[in-house]
């Protein structure tokens, strides 16, 4: 009796640990029915993206009553990870919001669906911008649909430059260089900005490095000079060493504490630079003097994952981006819109910034440097910080800056 | 209870025991032996196949085409790679040295005789119960370069100017980040030390401070040569822990900048999972596990050396 | 077996320690002497325990109090913005009750597979135990980046993905070998001979374990608990990587994904610290006896 309880017991740790492991994936795994459930994934984890996307999602729902949307969001720069993860294990979500330059990445990899026939008869798709729709190409097939554009710009403390005796925004290297260094003192940087790894260098960077007319394959000549650039601003001491472990909120932060004159930026900060106690204005990233006028282009594509609802998932997709929908989502997050039907939505017009970033976008240009974008990112983020940390020389940075992008490139 | 009359009903008792315990004790530990293979067993397979194949987030379940050796050669001439080995090197070194060596100090100084000594000893256990992340996020406010106080403290003492950019200088963030480490570190050892100084009898430092010997001498070369076996089995736990450190490192620099924090986890983190490099990231992890199992066969000679 | 042994003698060392340090010749003497090295351990504490102070102050500063150079030391007076910031985040209660299952959870697993094993390893006659110890210590520095792939592809085939069971046994993966090292000593420390006593009376294994073993361990089941609990409580890479959304998260995620957003809102991630760190430090007070032993154990001989 006392043997057989022994291993009774014995045997029911096992069991539990056992049935613990099977019990759990049935009841995760029920519920199912007829009606179509569709996986979301976005990046979208702060107000007031992600309260509107909610907003939108039950609109959609309570007007299609067949679909259920699960939503998962996580934190920006995140969604490559949690997708590479989704896809590989099977776990593919239906509707991917994502980062517009991560396309050809995706698409490289097979992380999302070619939606070429989906976009042949689509009427919407003539009303884009073409450096929006550039964006959503790979190899002859479209992987998503454009939802908005950004593109950087600066933002300007205008009492820390009226008091400098500046009266304008710096729109020239030249006059980024002396209006950052003027706006030098009192424990205020005349320049911030966010490097920290994961800070999107090439969102960065890239606007310096193609107005000096040049491209990433002949980068140790078409980054020089604005490397040139940056130690100059740092040599300055208009640069704070902090940069080098900023976010890009970091540096807008630094900003609205009056620890920074000017800053990099983008239109998402153009409602909290609204609101601050001081003159701010707007302007697009300073230009080579002389060189090829150059800004880069960001924003938000939506595509469709593998998770095998592509039809219901296209129609999401479809409402989404539809004139009245998605006017309502960019009016919430004030983000930009690249198309003409949405070319004049009021929010843009009244805002004191924003028509500066629809300027920046004009001249942005997509980063379509094919499926090796994190590593290229990353060799970039590298050139600068070394010349910021004063490690290299820029000629130095330059070089190697080519020998690890140019077999990136390639890929 | 029945008195035992003759030995050989024992001898079958025990007999049976055996026999009964061998099985039993089967039983007991098969939950966690399952366990063990199932979350780490597998992952160790897993790790060992990414690495010899390429593998990416397509051919993730199926298994990639086989490199060979290519992802550990890859690693291996990676510039960066070699950097992270020698900053979790420096990382780890400096970690022990001062986690252990600040424990031991405060050890032996709470093991005075004074009222709420042993009450204070364990408090410094707060710091090392707290969530890395917590931990990890109050330094880097302690660490800034305007509004920190680890700035004004040394700009009022005139030791700097006061503007130390701590975790983006390229000189000081490795450092910076280790005294973070550092300070989680030092609770454990404290309480660690106390009981092994507890366990010198003090009859030892009564005869040597009738000697003559003082408190520092005796400290010296009565207490540290007695907690040798303490000592090494304190840093092989150190030098376990620290090499994998990864959250301290993540919340505060992401292994920058320009990589001089990145330490081997998170430079195999970012392989897996910010360049999807799964056979370099697998191949990283492998050489960590190696190292690893060296320390802790080193552990398992020096305790069984203790034991004997 | 040594540790049956080492156990008592440990113990006549401290009494030793103790008749002699009674019989030190003048007390009353070294009275002031002692009150100082009181007054310094107590500085040395606070000193030490400084960034923990620093987070809760800064918790209760203004923006501007925060931003003040030089920095002020008090939070005074007391400014509540950050608090009411954190505690009107809708997400925060779900985060803590993500933690405390997760924590409870974590403990009760390892709970139930260390405590047998450590019994079979001490007590019982099993093959292959150096084994089990070798592989439990090996696996105890696996660098749970390292573990977070595979278990991602096992989990989603078993759909433990985004759910408490997979971030239990994920976070369990450093608790049930961490414990097992742990327990070893404290339970192989109970005498042998009240095992083979029972084993006489004719009990069985499970009852031995169940009726001597069990209860005579109940400090070291409770050590074992609590260093789960906290350290399920501490993970930060399972908890971001083996979810799919934040109604999952435990707070360690939510207090990174705020750092992400912004780290320069200092009063706010401060509260928001606080608020992870506050449950760690009352378990930790309220256990801070088995805390202490558990740590003391693992340097001892067994």
């Amino acid at each position: 009796m006392k043997k057989q309880s022994a291993r009774l017991a014995a045997g029911a740790t096992l069991v539990v640990a056992l049935a613990a492991l099977t019990g759990c994936s049935a009841s995760a795994s029920g519920g199912g029915s007829s009606s179509v459930t569709l996986n979301i994934l976005d990046e979208f984890t702060t107000a007031p993206a992600s309260p509107k996307l909610n907003e939108l999602i039950k609109t959609y729902e309570s007007a299609n009553p067949g679909v259920k949307i699960v939503r998962t969001s996580v934190p920006q720069g995140q969604g490559v990870t949690k997708l590479t993860q989704g896809v590989s294990t099977g776990n593919a979500p239906d509707v991917v919001f994502f980062d517009s330059p991560n396309t050809q990445q995706y698409a490289a990899q097979g992380l999302v669906e070619n939606l070429n026939s989906k976009v042949a008869g689509w009427a919407t798709k003539s009303e884009y911008y073409k450096g929006a729709w550039d964006s959503t190409q790979y190899s002859g097939g479209t992987y998503g649909v454009p939802l908005y554009s950004d593109a950087p710009g600066i933002y300007v403390n205008q009492d820390m430059l009226t008091a400098a005796g500046i009266s304008k925004v710096p729109s020239t290297w030249t006059e980024l260089r002396t209006d950052a260094k003027a706006l030098t003192k009192n424990g205020v940087s005349g320049l911030c900005f966010g490097t920290t790894p994961g800070a999107a260098a090439d969102y960065l960077f890239m606007p310096y490095i193609w107005q000096s007319g040049g491209s990433l394959n002949t980068v140790a000549t078409s980054a020089l000079p604005s490397l040139q650039l940056f130690q100059a601003l740092k040599a300055d001491g208009s640069i704070p060493q902090d940069v080098l472990n900023w976010t890009w909120q970091d540096a807008f932060t630094a900003f609205q504490n009056k620890s920074c004159g000017i800053v990099f930026g983008g239109p998402w900060n153009a409602g909290d630079a609204a609101k601050l106690p001081f003159k701010v204005a707007a302007g697009i990233p300073p230009q080579k003097d002389g060189g090829t006028k150059a800004s880069v282009l960001g924003g938000y594509n939506v595509g469709t994952g593998k998770g095998g609802n592509v039809d219901a998932a296209w129609k999401f997709i479809d409402w989404f981006t539809s004139k009245k929908v998605l006017a309502s989502y960019l009016e919430a997050t004030t983000q930009l819109p690249n198309r003409k039907d949405l070319a004049d939505l009021s929010f843009v017009k009244s805002s004191p910034f924003l028509p500066t970033f629809v300027k920046s976008i004009s001249i942005g240009k997509p980063r379509t440097f094919g499926a090796q974008l994190p590593q290229i990112d990353s060799a970039i983020m590298s050139m600068f910080q070394s010349v910021l940390a004063g490690k290299l020389s820029p000629t130095e940075a330059a070089k190697q800056g080519e020998s690890a992008i140019g077999p990136l490139l390639s890929k | 209870m029945t008195p035992i009359t003759s030995a050989a009903p024992i001898r079958a008792n025990v007999r049976r025991l055996r026999r009964h315990g061998r099985l039993t004790g089967i039983l007991f530990l098969a939950p966690v032996v399952l366990f063990l293979v199932g979350a780490l067993g597998y992952p160790i397979f897993v790790n060992v196949r990414f690495s010899f194949t390429s593998t990416t987030a397509g051919t993730l379940l199926s298994g990639g085409p086989w490199v060979g050796l290519a992802n550990y050669t890859a690693v291996f001439t990676d510039p960066k790679f070699l950097e992270s080995a020698g900053n979790t090197v420096v990382f780890t070194v400096m970690s022990i040295v001062f986690q252990l060596g600040l424990g031991l100090l405060l050890a032996a100084f709470y093991n005075q005789r004074f009222p709420g000594a042993t009450r204070m000893s364990s408090l410094y256990l707060l710091a090392w119960a707290a969530p890395v992340v917590a931990t990890g996020a109050v330094f880097r406010w302690l660490y800034d370069r305007q509004y920190g106080v680890i700035n004004w403290l040394l700009g009022m003492l005139h030791l700097t100017d006061g503007h130390t950019a701590w975790l983006s200088d390229t000189q000081f963030a490795l450092g910076a980040v280790t005294v973070a480490n550092i300070w989680t570190g030092v609770p454990f050892y404290v309480t660690f030390f106390l009981a092994a100084l507890k366990n010198i009898p003090e009859q030892v430092h009564e005869a040597a401070s009738m000697d003559g010997a003082g408190a520092i001498r005796r400290f010296v070369s009565i207490t540290v040569p007695m907690l040798r076996p303490p000592l090494l089995i304190g840093g092989v736990f150190g030098i376990i822990f620290t090499l994998k450190a990864f959250d301290m490192i993540w919340i505060m620099t992401r292994g920058g900048p320009l990589g001089s924090t990145e330490t081997l986890s998170t430079y195999g983190y970012n392989q897996f999972f910010t360049f999807f490099q799964f056979g370099a990231g697998a191949a990283v992890m492998n050489v960590l596990l190696v190292v690893m199992i060296i320390v802790a066969a080193i552990y398992l000679r020096v305790s069984r050396g203790e034991e004997s | 077996m040594t540790s049956t042994l080492a156990r008592p003698a440990v113990a006549e060392n401290l009494r030793t320690n103790e008749r002699f340090r009674s019989k030190g010749k003048t007390a009353r003497k070294q009275e002031p002497r002692r009150w100082l090295l009181t007054l310094i351990g107590l500085l040395l504490l606070l000193i030490f325990l400084f960034p923990i102070y620093w987070m809760i102050a800064t918790s209760f500063k203004s923006e501007a109090q925060a931003f003040s150079s030089p920095p002020r030391l008090f939070p005074w007076p007391i400014d509540l913005t950050a608090w009411h910031t954190a505690l009107s985040d809708p997400s925060l209660g779900r985060y803590l009750v993500n933690s405390l299952i997760l924590g409870f959870g974590t403990a009760i697993f390892t709970l139930a597979l260390a405590a047998p094993a450590a019994y079979a390893l001490t007590h019982l006659k099993v093959a292959a135990k150096g084994v089990v110890l070798a592989v439990s210590l090996t696996s105890l520095m696996f660098p749970a980046v390292m573990l977070v792939m595979p278990l991602y592809q096992v989990f989603a085939q078993t759909h433990l993905l985004n759910s408490y069971l997979g971030l239990i046994l994920a976070n369990s993966t450093l608790t049930v070998p961490f414990s097992l090292l742990l327990m070893r000593p404290l339970i192989s420390a109970i005498p042998h001979e009240l095992v083979e006593a029972a084993q006489l009376d004719g009990a069985s294994m499970w009852g031995v374990f169940w009726r001597i073993i069990l209860p005579l361990a109940r400090p070291a089941l409770a050590t074992t608990a609590v260093f789960a609990f906290l350290m399920s409580w501490g993970d930060l890479v399972f908890a971001i990587s083996l979810t799919s959304s934040n109604t999952m998260w435990p707070i360690t995620a939510g207090l990174w994904n705020a750092i992400g957003q912004n780290v320069t809102n200092w009063p706010q991630l401060t509260a928001m610290a606080t608020i992870a760190l506050l449950p760690t430090a009352v378990v930790f007070l309220l256990a801070q006896r088995f805390v202490v032993s558990g740590l003391a154990s693992s340097g001892l001989k067994d």
